[in-house]
């Protein structure tokens, strides 16, 4: 698809992104990549000059009921009407066939809210968990989340992480975009990465894995095979070619740099 | 406070301001009923609820949350329609009209005066096709403009009349001008004749003058469906 917001100012020139079920994908791109800008058109909430967005065959541009019941979407910042929880729960579950009413009360005592509290009176952290566990238990097939963990306390991470993982089966897909890559690290098993309107990687954890090897080095003197470092205090951060098969923890924000930094390295070795 | 609790107070305070003329009237020999402010009355809450039907398609957030619940566009516009159109004007008809007649029969059983509350089925018909024309513009207005839709509807119509009548009166003016029973007049009579434009059927005009006032009440009946479907397509097509 194509979609510009203006003549000058293209956003997606010849963009293609097939999203497949049992995956959690994470989004990721510099500020004004226009991560948000492709959930709305993946979601129907924007229109591309040309090209289209399907959903199980269906353009999203129809905004049909049966696509809208099968996606959900979570916006970064959040918008609940002034009524409880529970008042909440009363007015829109039923709008979603397989919402998971025990799930939400879980998400809820996981997230040590009271579904008898007025969402008015709560904090955006906490308004942010309310909508996070109605997102989870909607149960909807594709699961759209903007900056999901933006607001959320340091134990509300790993239990969001927790409960998104419950979630996951073969034909469901989680679809996160996020600054927040550390957050969010042990959950992603496919990262898209956006830069300067085109996908520069869409690959799982698995593949790039594969191909990369991550490391903590203490010099670079002698190590040839770097193809991309970070100095931090700790050391440098380096990755070089995987070719005996190594396995390494991967590290999404250096993963990022390098592939913002040397977009053609990647293509070449991801064939993009 | 949810739209529900403010609708009810004001509900609420609109029988209290009633019963209150209404008790003046009989106690104090205070002003009658006046049918016509009640209609503006109902007319402004007709405008307020058409204009805020869709006021979370004025921010980002709460669009998305609209255009992503599970309903077609269909079912979307038919609801905020039928909230905006006959359940605004039901409510707010109904509890002046309910209210009056309370207050009427115990007022004239208290005090043993005889007034009475007769409202003509013309009145009530011309009355709602009035309110029904004023909700289609401004429901309009609320899915074209997405910021300060009430104010820019405003606008747009106090602009579209003074075009409108600008155009009017050049046509008219134009016509008179070029009839022979006025041709020979003054500018200035001319100009006395254009003030009276307004009560053509004084005038003896040529038959398809009739003619083009037929057309133009067609039209101003039109506008509303317009307006609707106009609307439906704004909605259907409207992004975020």
């Amino acid at each position: 698809m194509n979609f510009a917001y203006s003549k000058k100012k293209k956003i997606f020139e010849d963009l293609s992104l097939n999203i497949e079920g049992g995956h959690i994908y994470g989004l990721l791109g510099k500020n004004g990549a226009g991560k948000t800008t492709l959930l709305k058109l993946m979601t129907g909430l924007r229109f591309p000059q040309s090209g289209s967005s399907t959903v199980f065959g269906i353009d999203t541009q129809k905004r049909s009921v049966k696509v809208l019941e099968e996606i959900y979407f979570l916006p970064e910042e959040i918008w609940l009407p002034d009524v409880r929880v529970d008042g909440y729960l009363k007015m829109y579950a039923n709008s979603y066939p397989n919402f998971d009413h025990k799930l939400f009360k879980r998400c809820l005592t996981e997230f040590e809210i009271n579904p008898e509290d007025k969402m008015k009176k709560m904090s955006f952290g906490q308004r942010k968990k309310v909508a996070i566990s109605f997102a989870l238990s909607t149960q909807c097939k594709i699961l759209i989340m903007d900056e999901p963990t933006n607001g959320l306390d340091i134990p509300s991470k790993g239990q969001f992480r927790k409960l998104a993982a419950e979630v996951i089966s073969d034909d469901r897909c989680i679809i996160l975009s996020t600054h927040q890559v550390r957050d969010l690290e042990s959950l992603i098993d496919t990262v898209i990465i956006l830069d300067e309107s085109r996908i520069l990687l869409n690959n799982t954890i698995e593949q790039i894995c594969e191909k990369l090897l991550f490391k903590t080095l203490m010099t670079l003197e002698g190590q040839n095979d770097v193809i991309y470092s970070e100095f931090t205090p700790m050391g440098f951060l380096a990755v070089t070619p995987n070719m005996n098969g190594m396995d390494s923890k991967i590290d999404l924000e250096v993963l990022f740099n390098m592939t913002t930094q040397n977009p053609n390295l990647i293509k070449q070795m991801f064939n993009h | 406070m949810q739209n529900a609790q403010r609708q009810g107070l004001v509900l609420i305070i609109l029988a209290l301001v009633i019963i209150y003329i209404h008790f003046n009237r009989y106690y104090f020999d205070g002003n009658s009923f006046d049918l016509g402010f009640w209609g503006i009355f109902v007319a402004v809450m007709t405008i307020i609820n058409s204009t805020n039907v869709f006021s979370a398609l004025l921010h980002s957030n709460s669009g998305i949350h609209y255009y992503m619940t599970p309903a077609s566009i269909g079912e979307k516009y038919l609801a905020a329609w039928l909230y905006s159109s006959l359940f605004t004007i039901a409510i707010y008809s109904l509890t002046i009209y309910f209210v009056n007649l309370a207050s009427i029969s115990i007022g004239n059983a208290i005090t043993g005066q005889e007034h009475s509350f007769v409202i003509s089925i013309d009145t009530l018909k011309e009355g709602f096709l009035d309110l029904m024309f004023v909700q289609s513009l401004f429901f309009l207005g609320a899915v074209i403009f997405k910021k300060n839709p009430l104010g820019k509807t405003l606008l747009t119509i106090i602009c579209c009349v003074f075009i409108i009548g600008l155009i009017s009166a050049f046509i008219i003016r134009w016509y008179l001008m070029g009839n022979e029973a006025f041709s020979n007049l003054s500018d200035t009579t001319n100009y006395n004749l254009s003030i009276r434009v307004n009560s053509l059927d004084e005038l003896n005009l040529p038959e398809n003058f009739g003619n083009l006032k037929e057309v133009l009440k067609v039209i101003v009946f039109c506008i509303p469906f317009v307006c609707w479907i106009a609307a439906y397509f704004r909605l259907k097509k409207r992004e975020i």
